[in-house]
């Protein structure tokens, strides 16, 4: 009923960019296609959960986005959960909000410098985005990246929310939804078995997981708008994008330790799309034909201050691939396993993640509208990731990920060797002065400054001459290693 | 947009009909599960407060709201948690948790079990050790004011030992003298034994 | 200040005497007891007897031990020692008392004027006043006070019920031979019999009466 009621039957929607299959229909599309300008934007550790709850920051995120144990369990327990206002122990006397509203914002700004510039050495390369105003040489600050709304806490009773409007430069500059997560919630004790179950209506898929390896909060956290990342990339990773598909699912958190979801997901309209604020015309690149199922099974045991997960999630659609009827689907499977174990004290917070998604194409609609390429492609996306936090301040992070699959003539044509192989490193040292309560006058600011610097081992295919269309010999997967100097502030 | 408001309107129908919005408005439980667990069998640092005695979680949550109780996660956590509570609450989680039936954390080393029930049956004269079993009972269940140590986790008895000869939790007399003439490696019998016990 | 002053004042002298008491204890060729563990093991008795001597409620209750009489003292520790007072958890602390330790520990303990632990039932409390004062002839229960003493401090052997717990008290006397059972050497000839007589509201009276006197 509910799954009926939450997802239209066939939504049909378009999208936006980063994408595969799309690359592969216009073979003379410039680099810009390759800017991930769809990652993700995230954001947490939200001021208004810190005034519903009383805590600080510290208590859900080691350094945000990552969750802590107890972070998991507030999402799980859908956002409701309280005892703050007015307001915890360090918390400034503000009788204006009784109780405390479930509003906050989000300010990012950033600095980003290219090991090469784009117009080198040729200058024939398009600017990455008609509205960054990237400078044609390797510099840009953007000083207002993303700015956000949030609508983040206890709706009434056990139902909870946590919306996210966000003006972006990268999103078209338009104002629109960015992640959405409702839930309701509810608990029970029979015998020896506890179970905290909910059901949630999100608009991207692992939008609601509660690990930090999914794609939609896996690191790097934050990142460039005009970040470079390969041309391919999985369904997976790339439906973890606000509203590019929606759906609803239930699950159940056994015992704090075994947790087992289902969804469903499905595209919207691309009317529905723009209206929602996508980036005009939406990406169409994986619509979804009908409604496509989606787990998530994990085994997360805790002891003492030590957290481990171990897991699976997938999905399973049909596409149509970039909204084109009468050709037939590509079927889509995806099957991910991740793991992530936590050391948590009052001052060292290490977290290791891992995330592997396994990704089969069957690709009868794409090679019918190419009129060639592979039948049957298969990518893999592994990546592994390392945090350490000092004194909820200092925050390092290594990251390493690799893409692999299949070479396709047809599909990958603008790649070396026509293959997506791409791996690099994304390297994070942040300073986060107030995990443990903002300053008196306002207690709920939060602040994290960071540097970012992104390198790149092979892009597109190999590590020398990644874009033999366009640029025969004069581009190397390093030339696009990135620095990215951010603000990301949060009240 | 229409269509996705009505597709809203529907969900929360749906919602609605499933069961009462408000499941616990009289006493917010899930302000202390989404640390303690669902049925409060203690998640991470956070202690098993299922079957504790009453008198001893208000004693505690008061000693939270005076910043009394002073050991680092106290301090962390339990200071901005209890920092609201109406005398209502206090008595309403305390009763509430009593209730909940404790099960055993099982994570502490078997090897010690020996060890540590003789500690806490006979304490160490030799030592000045004293027998846990006076204050705590037999099942280690406590009383009254005095809390039920049976099948806490490992960790925490542990921590809470180690803790008062550091020189935290001063107030809780005598427990920072008793803690005194424990050596670690009887510490760690201690609580090896206690989180097995039912 | 003034009276705290001085109260420090009498421990301390109490002390000191007590450890005179452990010199001669040493004299005696018992072996030689340090300071260090008489103040430890000091600490160790008031770990469960309270801070203060004044006695302790945990799972069990702990007696007051607050100015109780040295001989008293002594002569329990030795029965504990030697099996004819039966009790798992004394029977067990008393391996940890070297001979040596126990005069000092009596004069240590007897040096403390704890105020009564209290937190017991009242009522009764007059009735328990007219048992300890007169007795109750009828029932042939002779006066408390002609042995412990009218304000109950007790005298030597016979031991001080001034401030005893509540609970302790009614516990004792509640079927005294198993709680006591010492053959022989004590005082359980007499009490025996008396608390026999006793019936529950007379016990809990007697009770009341005495865990109030300071």
């Amino acid at each position: 009923m509910v799954l009926k009621v939450a997802i239209a039957k066939a939504f049909q929607g378009e999208d936006r960019l980063r994408i595969s299959l799309r690359s592969a229909l216009s073979l003379a599309a410039p680099l810009a296609v390759a800017f991930s300008l769809s990652a993700p934007e995230k954001a947490a550790a939200l001021p208004s959960f810190a005034r519903q709850t009383g805590q600080t920051c510290s208590t859900c995120h080691t350094a945000y986005l990552q969750l802590t144990p107890f972070g998991r369990l507030f999402k799980l327990n859908g956002y409701i959960s309280g005892g703050g206002g007015p307001y915890g122990a360090s918390g400034a006397q503000d009788a204006l909000f009784d109780p405390p509203l479930p509003i906050a914002f989000l300010w990012q700004a950033g600095y980003t410098n290219y090991n090469r510039g784009l117009d080198a050495p040729t200058g024939n390369y398009s600017v990455p985005s008609p509205n960054g105003g990237f400078s044609g040489q390797n510099n840009y600050v953007d000083l207002a990246q993303q700015a956000s709304i949030f609508y983040g806490g206890k709706v009434y009773g056990n139902l909870g929310m946590f919306a996210q409007l966000t003006y972006a430069n990268d999103r078209a500059r338009v104002f629109g939804l960015d992640n959405l997560d409702i839930r309701y919630t509810g608990q029970f004790t029979a015998g020896n078995i506890d179970v905290l179950w909910g059901i949630t209506a999100n608009n991207n898929p692992t939008v609601q997981d509660v690990w930090n390896t999914v794609p939609a909060w896996q690191a790097p956290f934050l990142d460039t708008p005009f970040a470079f990342g390969p041309a391919a990339g999985t369904m997976l990773d790339s439906l973890a994008s606000p509203s590019l598909a929606v759906g609803t699912g239930a699950y159940v958190f056994i015992n704090n330790t075994y947790y087992a979801e289902m969804a469903a997901y499905g595209s919207l309209t691309p009317t529905m799309q723009t209206k929602l604020g996508s980036p005009s015309p939406p990406d169409p690149a994986f619509t979804i034909d009908g409604l496509a199922p989606y787990y998530r099974l994990a085994f997360a045991p805790v002891w003492g201050e030590h957290a481990f997960e171990i897991g699976t999630y997938g999905m399973f659609a049909n596409i149509l691939p970039d909204r084109t009827f009468g050709v037939g689907t590509n079927k889509m499977a995806d099957v991910a396993f991740d793991s992530q174990y936590q050391w948590l004290t009052d001052e060292h917070a290490v977290t290791l993640r891992a995330n592997y998604i396994f990704e089969r194409q069957s690709l009868d609609a794409t090679t019918l509208i190419n009129g060639g390429g592979n039948g049957v492609n298969y990518l893999r996306n592994f990546r592994l990731s390392g945090e350490y936090v000092y004194n909820h301040m200092y925050s390092f992070t290594a990251t390493y990920w690799q893409l692999t699959g299949s070479s396709d003539a047809v599909l990958y044509a603008n790649n070396i060797n026509y293959s997506p192989n791409s791996a690099g490193w994304v390297f994070d040292v942040a300073y986060l002065p107030f995990m443990r309560g903002g300053p008196k006058i306002w207690p709920w600011l939060n602040t994290r400054l960071g540097v970012a610097y992104s390198l790149f081992n092979r892009l597109d295919g190999g590590a020398t001459n990644i874009d033999p269309i366009n640029c025969p010999n004069c581009r190397n997967a390093k030339d696009n290693n990135t620095l990215f100097v951010y603000a990301w502030t949060m009240w | 947009m229409n269509r996705f408001a009505l597709h809203l309107a529907a969900l929360a129908i749906t919602l609605a009909s499933t069961g009462p919005l408000l499941a616990e408005d009289d006493l917010p439980i899930r302000n202390c599960t989404f640390c303690h667990g669902v049925s409060g069998q203690g998640f991470m640092v956070a202690p098993r407060i299922a079957g504790q005695r009453p008198q001893y979680i208000e004693n505690q949550l008061k000693s939270f709201m005076a910043q009394v109780r002073d050991n680092p996660y106290a301090r962390k956590y339990m200071h901005n948690a209890s920092a609201n509570l109406t005398p209502n609450l206090v008595t309403g989680f305390a009763q509430y948790f009593a209730s909940q039936a404790p099960r055993p954390a099982d994570d502490g080393d078997k090897n010690l079990l020996a060890t540590g029930k003789d500690i806490f049956e006979n304490g160490i004269p030799s030592q000045n050790v004293v027998a846990c079993v006076v204050c705590h009972g037999p099942s280690a269940e406590g009383v009254r004011q005095i809390p039920r140590l049976g099948g806490l986790s490992y960790l925490y008895v542990k921590r809470q030992l180690d803790q008062w000869n550091e020189g935290y939790r001063q107030a809780a007399h005598p427990m920072p003298k008793v803690a005194k003439f424990l050596s670690p490696g009887e510490i760690d019998a201690l609580a090896s034994y206690l989180s097995y016990v039912e | 200040m003034g009276t705290t002053g001085f109260k420090l004042g009498v421990r301390s002298a109490a002390f000191a005497l007590a450890l005179c008491g452990m010199s001669h204890a040493a004299d005696r060729g018992k072996g030689p007891v340090s300071r260090q563990s008489i103040e430890s093991k000091i600490e160790y008795c008031l770990i469960c007897h309270g801070t203060s001597g004044q006695g302790f409620r945990g799972y069990y209750t702990m007696p007051r031990l607050a100015g109780q009489q040295p001989q008293y003292i002594e002569n329990q520790l030795h029965a504990f020692k030697e099996g004819r007072r039966l009790n798992p958890i004394m029977q067990n602390v008393v391996t940890g008392i070297s001979p040596g330790m126990i005069q000092p520990l009596a004069e240590y303990l007897r040096s403390l004027n704890a105020a009564p632990h209290g937190g017991g039932p009242t009522e009764g409390a007059g009735l328990g006043k007219r048992i300890f004062e007169v007795g109750l002839p009828d029932a042939n229960i002779p006066a408390c006070a002609v042995c412990h003493g009218p304000d109950a401090r007790g005298t030597r052997q016979i031991p001080r019920l001034a401030g005893q717990l509540y609970w302790y008290v009614t516990k004792t006397l509640t079927n005294f031979s198993r709680e006591r059972g010492q053959r022989g050497e004590d005082s359980s000839g007499i009490m025996a019999p008396v608390a026999r007589n006793l019936s529950p509201a007379q016990i809990s009276a007697v009770a009341a009466y005495v865990s109030s006197l300071r």
